[in-house]
């Protein structure tokens, strides 16, 4: 199949013909890769005579090519009833029940699988470094010692190994390349080195009769050698400044210890970008603006700070456990409000408070999703949406946008599996600015709920949109809460980002799965915040209204002086809520252009890097500014700044 | 309704394993109407879990396919 897909997928159809089959089935194991080169190495040094060491091996690794081309070839034949893919890595334990599901079988049916014998473990390490050396003297030797090992010792562990660039430093390395230990015979293309190896580890081949080419061969050209001097070393691993660039490590992906869930997602991106700073010194007539973070700087107006106050002085509840989804006062006024504000029914039972709108997030995943599902994020993306799904072991699936930032909802469809658990929409959207359509967001609603998903719609900067009344329909259909679970936050809205307060809007069911989380998080909202925007919801629409129309005036003004900045090659890509979101004019990807801005014209902005997966290079042009703290006249400066910078 | 089912690997996925599984367990196969033609001297060694091709894609597949009963499903790998 591997060799001639297409000879072998003629076959099956003349089997289909002559033995009268209405279906075929196709099962597939693959692997990841890392541990799949690893293991065929192993496989190559034990049968095959191998003699090269595993970086050498891996330059022409392709296997997963031919998978690719074998499955898409499946996917061609018509006479291919379903094809199956398994990866091997994550079911290694559970490979025979795997196959028990492929197969037609009664339920109660079960393999009788203990064959008392090892099939085909891997080589240890013992094995590894062993039989390798022998390879060069004698493969068959070899071999036969492999084979006897096998069977003399079947439990020996095999070897962890894996690859990992610039692994010199983890002080796990086990051997390195260095002069030339390749067999006799046509000399080979030598592996192209960066650095070459040190001249005194010629010195270290003697001993290899086998070894071509005494000196002369020179050092670059022998690179396709090594040995294991190394293995038997007693912690003097020799790995000088130009050592290998890939080893062999004691790590196998498969069976090694999983990651602290911490580590499987970035550092904050904020708190990077607040590094920028350190070091430098602003001026008076020159300070620091600062258009990175979303969040407005004043305290919130005084008549709640009265509020909160006597709130703390005078009810003993506010400073005690409360109910997990949040005071029912509040959920109460939200259910009214939004009610009313969407022109749809929604009930106090279906709005739970959180602590802040990320934490609403979280819940709403949580209720969603187990370790290997996905999740759809239109780029750019909300960081902290990125890390929450990163540390679930949820995998984040890009839906990238266009050039007005508008997500499509027949592509978000098309990446759609049958792990796909929702979709999230962010509007305005953060880092975009952008407001999407009505229209769109209902596409995108009856979308989701064609294909069984969730629909999560961030509405945070609600109360900054542009648009007067309700900015989509969803809640008009009695039935919104089967697909969607909106998303808001009371932060923006009074300043009470210190406060940690937000909601979730869905079904009472999914709440009820929502409180398990909560519960075990904060188990209750911040009472105080809960007063504070509870207080702020029924007595400050008139002050909310007038920040909205010194945001929309800051955006405004963001649009009147960007030709400003055109002029020098800038692009306004999206603005709206709190943020532009622009294109840079520079011939440097966006986290250095963010930094240089910060030296040389005293601006702090977000790069689209921290927005977007590594692998979509327009973030490398993009960037974010957060613009609701600087008016009208700071606009102008931060814009004449900007137009100054040469990089 | 006649179903052919093809494992087709690839290496190092455990594929010798689940071939003895499949050597070990033609009985139970057979009870739900699955044929797992493996060639007759192979058996053995494929059951106590030695490395074997499993039903082995040679020449001769054919004829160890046409000689099993019409009405049973088959599985190669």
């Amino acid at each position: 199949m591997a060799e001639q897909p297409d000879a072998e997928l003629g076959r099956w159809q003349d089997w289909c013909r002559t033995f009268g089959f209405d279906e075929l089935h196709v099962l597939l194991f693959t692997r990841d890769p890392v541990a799949h080169a690893v293991s065929s190495y192993l496989q190559t040094v034990r049968w095959h005579g191998q003699t090269d060491p595993l970086d050498t091996y891996v330059l022409g690794y392709h296997p997963p090519l031919i998978v690719l081309r074998v499955l898409e070839r499946l996917q061609a034949a018509p006479w291919v009833t379903s094809v199956t893919v398994r990866n091997y890595s994550r079911v290694r334990e559970r490979l025979t029940a795997e196959v028990l599901d492929w197969l037609p079988l009664l339920r109660d049916m079960a393999f009788a699988e203990d064959t008392g014998e090892v099939v085909n473990r891997g080589l240890s390490d013992t094995e590894l470094a062993l039989v390798l050396r022998m390879n060069r003297r004698s493969p068959d030797r070899a071999r036969a010692f492999a084979m006897r090992a096998l069977l003399l010792f079947p439990e020996a562990e095999s070897a962890r190994a894996a690859l990992a660039r610039g692994a010199g430093t983890g002080g796990f390395a086990k051997w390195r390349r260095h002069g030339h230990g390749q067999r006799t015979g046509p000399a080979r293309r030598p592996v192209q080195h960066r650095h070459p190896p040190p001249a005194r580890a010629r010195g270290h081949a003697t001993g290899n009769r086998d070894h071509a080419g005494a000196d002369g061969a020179g050092v670059g050209a022998g690179a396709g050698g090594s040995d294991f001097r190394a293995l038997t070393g007693s912690g003097r691993l020799p790995l000088g400044r130009h050592g290998p660039r890939v080893c062999l490590l004691m790590t196998d992906p498969e069976s090694a210890m999983p990651l602290p869930r911490t580590a499987t997602t970035f550092a904050p991106p904020v708190m990077e970008a607040r590094r920028w700073l350190e070091g430098m010194t602003f001026t008076e007539d020159r300070p620091l603006i600062n258009v990175s973070q979303a969040a407005p700087v004043d305290p919130p107006p005084e008549g709640l700070r009265r509020h909160i106050a006597e709130t703390a002085l005078t009810v003993a509840e506010a400073h005690l456990y409360g109910p997990v989804l949040g005071l029912p006062e509040l959920r109460d006024e939200v259910a009214t409000q939004f009610s009313a504000a969407y022109g749809g029914e929604i009930a106090a039972a279906q709005v739970a408070i959180t602590s802040g709108c990320n934490q609403a997030f979280c819940a709403a995943i949580m209720s969603l999703c187990g370790e290997g599902d996905e999740v759809i994020l239109p780029t750019p993306w909300y960081f902290n949406h990125k890390m929450w799904l990163d540390m679930l072991g949820v995998t984040t699936v890009p839906l990238a946008t266009g050039r007005d930032l508008l997500p499509d909802p027949e592509r978000a469809a098309a990446l759609i599996t049958d792990r796909t658990r929702a979709i999230v929409l962010v509007t305005p959207n953060n880092p975009g600015g952008v407001e999407y359509p009505a229209e769109l967001v209902r596409a995108f609603f009856d979308m989701a709920r064609a294909r069984g998903i969730a629909l999560i719609v961030d509405e945070t900067y609600r109360d900054f949109d542009s648009r007067s009344g309700a900015p989509h329909d969803l809640f008009t259909d009695p039935d919104w809460h089967d697909t969607l679970i909106q998303l808001y936050s009371f932060s923006k809205a009074y300043r009470l980002t210190g406060h940690r307060v937000g909601a979730m809007i869905t079904s009472a069911a999914r709440l009820a799965e929502a409180e398990k989380f909560l519960d075990t998080v904060t188990i209750c909202p911040n009472q105080l915040g809960q007063h504070a925007a509870l207080w702020g919801m029924r007595n400050l629409s008139q002050w909310l209204a007038g920040e909205r129309a010194e945001i929309l005036d800051r955006r405004a003004a963001i649009s009147d002086h960007f030709p400003m900045l055109e002029a020098t090659g800038w692009k306004l890509m999206g603005v709206g809520a709190y943020f532009a979101y622009v294109e840079h004019p520079f011939d440097a990807p966006s986290d250095e252009v963010a930094q240089k801005l910060v030296q040389e014209a005293h601006v702090l902005t977000l790069p689209g890097t921290m927005f977007m997966p590594a692998s979509d290079a327009s973030g490398q042009r993009q960037m974010r500014i957060a613009f609701a703290n600087v008016d009208r006249a700071g606009i102008q400066t931060l814009f004449e700044r900007l137009k100054a910078v040469q990089i | 309704m006649r179903r052919l089912w093809v494992h087709i690997g690839h290496d190092k996925t455990g594929s010798s394993y689940l071939q003895s599984v499949f050597a070990r367990n033609l009985d139970m196969l057979g009870a739900a109407g699955i044929a797992y033609p493996v060639r007759p001297d192979l058996r053995e060694t494929a059951a106590k879990g030695q490395t074997t091709s499993g039903t082995e894609n040679g020449p001769d597949l054919e004829s160890r396919m046409a000689a099993l009963p019409g009405g049973l499903d088959v599985l190669l790998s």
